[in-house]
């Protein structure tokens, strides 16, 4: 045994009877486990100690004082009177915005008006590195399938294709939560089966309530049938402890309770806004595809869905750019292709639906920055193929082609567009926000007629000029 | 709390048709735990009662509609967990107060005691650090010792959630404590 299956229990259990003989042996053997164990108790009981308090009786009196006033039956608090002030607030509130509204339009209206804005300098601030880890190797494996699942998502137009997808990917983190539990290591197997129950709870059953009445049964029906699969009982691996074995037969119960929920008739659970997390927060890879799955799975507007793609395809980067060097071969396809697929139909169709809508000024402010991020990303992996092995050089352009196809198409809608208000030979993505575009690298040689661009990279921000 | 079930819920059961004595002994019950558990959540003492009167307060009104007794310990950490919540709203902006008690140390010498005293406020600090919902869950199973499956019911998450939380919480402490402790351990 390892000393990383043996600390996935020191971690997350208290040592008794009920542990396997085997983590038992090993921690017996090593002195380093031995060590974590006895640092954790340490820290256990310093922070009971820090936690608690002298014992002070005049609040639990002061408790009883007020219960002996308080009737059991809950009663309504009365509302507090209306100030003056509130209402205030609630006016200024609204005045704020409308002025807020006002100034962006007008911004927005009067930028590419008689600016020459190839002669400007602007300076975007971007937060990067603040993506995703990989620890362990056995998440790899994962990581590469729910990348293809997410290629092939972003592609899907049917209601039926993403119930698939979601169901596929259901059932790879399924498979990869039992080889955990046969084959360890398990830091990550809690992790993986609450994947699969979002997966499940969160995307199949949310397009199952988002999908339209005559599509419905047979949707149900193929949900149905592959969630019965999950939920058969996994002979012939090896006799593992009490505990992995609940683990096993919690993936056949969440299996099991998704078909009951989408059988018995009850209404199924309401689409809430989807959860975003925040800019600062590093997560596993895996969880970033599984949130973007659903998230992006259950949205409709275009631009929202080029958003939360763009924000999934940035919090990818600093790991597929590691993946990307090494030139990666893997059973599920090539990483490279995905990830670039993931930034055309995920980001640039999208936006270009979004573009043929005529949004208002807002939206299209949003979809500026949207595209900007997607160029940069893609800007990024150029930058680094410079940098790698000529083997990892290939890997890095078969993601950076699928993007470029996309690109043109979105940057030639935005021109036609930009025609009306910008001079000749500049690009319709010009916005109040950066004056002068972001040329797409790759194109830079054959364009001769757009402004030349020079990329000056420096720690946090990518400062533009032309 | 050590209070045998079959009474806890005969009190329970007492006290959800208005007695008020029975009440009173299920405060005597868990008033402690509570108002420890809120405590290392909020790091005030005096934030910590309050919350903890609101919570029996709230729990007495609504006694009536608790559906099992033997649930009682779980809907009761519920309830405080919502009033922390609603206080810390209330408060708009969360400020870091450092848990400020100090640890009787058994000390050898000037020097193990400068030691303890850092390597406290580096715990102070990092329980501090730790994000509120890992510590929530962190501070049920090491001070109140629930089990994983109350845990969840508590904050209202998966098991397997409520297990993860714990294990991140700690691997997490042990991180941020590795170097004193080793000083600790030398």
């Amino acid at each position: 045994m390892k000393c990383r299956e043996a600390q996935y229990w020191l971690y997350s259990f208290q040592p008794n009877a009920a542990w396997p003989v085997d983590v038992v042996g090993h921690l017996q053997q090593c002195a380093d486990c031995q060590k974590v164990q006895s640092q954790l108790r340490q820290i256990d009981q310093q922070v009971n100690q820090l936690t608690s308090l002298p014992k002070n009786d005049r609040p639990i009196a002061q408790l009883f004082e007020r219960l002996e006033q308080t009737p059991q039956t809950a009663t309504p608090a009365p509302k507090p009177p209306a100030r003056w002030w509130r209402w205030g607030s609630y006016v200024g509130a609204a005045a704020a915005l409308v002025a807020i509204g006002w100034l962006l339009g007008k911004s927005w209206d009067a930028s590419p008006e008689g600016v020459d804005s190839s002669e400007k300098t602007g300076t975007v601030e971007v937060v990067r590195d603040r993506i995703v880890t990989v620890h362990a190797s056995a998440e790899r494996g994962l990581t590469a399938l729910l990348l293809k699942r997410n290629a092939q998502l972003v592609q899907s137009a049917q209601a039926k294709d993403r119930l698939e997808t979601l169901l596929d990917m259901a059932d790879d983190c399924r498979q990869h939560a039992i080889k955990l539990i046969d084959q360890g290591p398990r830091d990550y197997l809690p992790m993986t089966i609450d994947l699969y129950s979002q997966l499940l709870h969160q995307g199949v059953l949310v397009q199952l309530a988002r999908a339209p009445a005559t599509d419905r049964p047979m949707l149900e029906a193929v949900a149905k049938l592959r969630l019965r699969k999950m939920a058969e009982p996994v002979e012939g691996g090896p006799k593992t402890a009490k505990v992995l074995e609940q683990h096993r037969a919690s993936l056949r119960s969440i299996a099991l309770a998704t078909i009951e929920v989408a059988s018995n008739g009850k209404p199924l659970p309401v689409p809430g806004a989807t959860p975003k997390w925040r800019d600062t927060e590093a997560v596993p890879a895996t969880v970033a595809l599984v949130q973007f799955a659903i998230a992006y799975s259950s949205e409709t507007d275009p631009v929202i869905k080029a958003d939360r793609c763009s924000d999934c395809v940035q919090r990818l980067m600093p790991y597929v750019k590691l993946q990307l060097a090494d030139n990666p071969e893997t059973k599920e396809g090539d990483p490279g292709q995905q990830f670039g697929s993931m930034i055309r139909f995920g980001v640039y169709v999208p936006l270009e639906s979004g573009n043929a809508l005529e949004p208002p000024a807002q939206t299209r402010l949003k979809m500026d920055r949207i595209l900007r991020d997607a160029d940069q990303t893609v800007g990024e992996m150029e930058k680094h193929m410079e940098a790698v092995s000529s083997a990892g050089q290939s890997s890095f352009q078969r993601a950076v082609r699928p993007t470029k196809k996309g690109w043109e198409k979105s940057r030639g809608n935005n021109k036609g567009k930009g025609k009306s208000k910008g001079k000749g030979g500049q690009s319709g993505r010009s916005s109040s926000v950066i004056p002068a575009p972001r040329v797409h690298p790759s194109l830079n040689a054959s364009e001769g007629q757009e402004p030349k661009v020079a990329l000056c990279w420096r720690s946090g921000s990518d400062r533009i000029i032309s | 709390m050590n209070v045998p079930p079959l009474e806890e819920s005969t009190w329970v059961r007492q006290a959800s048709q208005g007695d008020r004595e029975a009440f009173a002994r299920l405060v005597d019950a868990y008033w402690e735990n509570v108002r420890r558990w809120l405590y290392g959540l909020t790091g005030k003492q005096h934030l910590a009662e309050d919350v903890a009167q609101e919570t029996f307060l709230k729990a007495w009104t609504a006694l009536p509609n608790l559906r099992e007794a033997a649930t009682f310990r779980v809907w009761l950490f519920r309830i405080a967990r919502h009033c922390w919540l609603d206080a810390r709203r209330r408060s708009r902006v969360q400020r870091k107060v450092p848990l400020g008690l100090a640890i009787p140390s058994k000390e050898a010498g000037p020097l193990t005691e400068i030691i303890g005293n850092e390597a406290q406020e580096k715990l102070q600090d990092a329980l501090d650090l730790l994000p509120a919902k890992f510590r929530a869950a962190y501070l049920l199973w090491t001070q109140q010792e629930l089990p994983y499956s109350e845990i969840a019911e508590i904050l209202g998450v998966s098991e397997e959630t409520a297990r993860w939380r714990v294990c991140k919480a700690r691997q997490s402490l042990l991180q941020m404590m590795n170097s004193y402790l080793h000083c600790r351990d030398a």
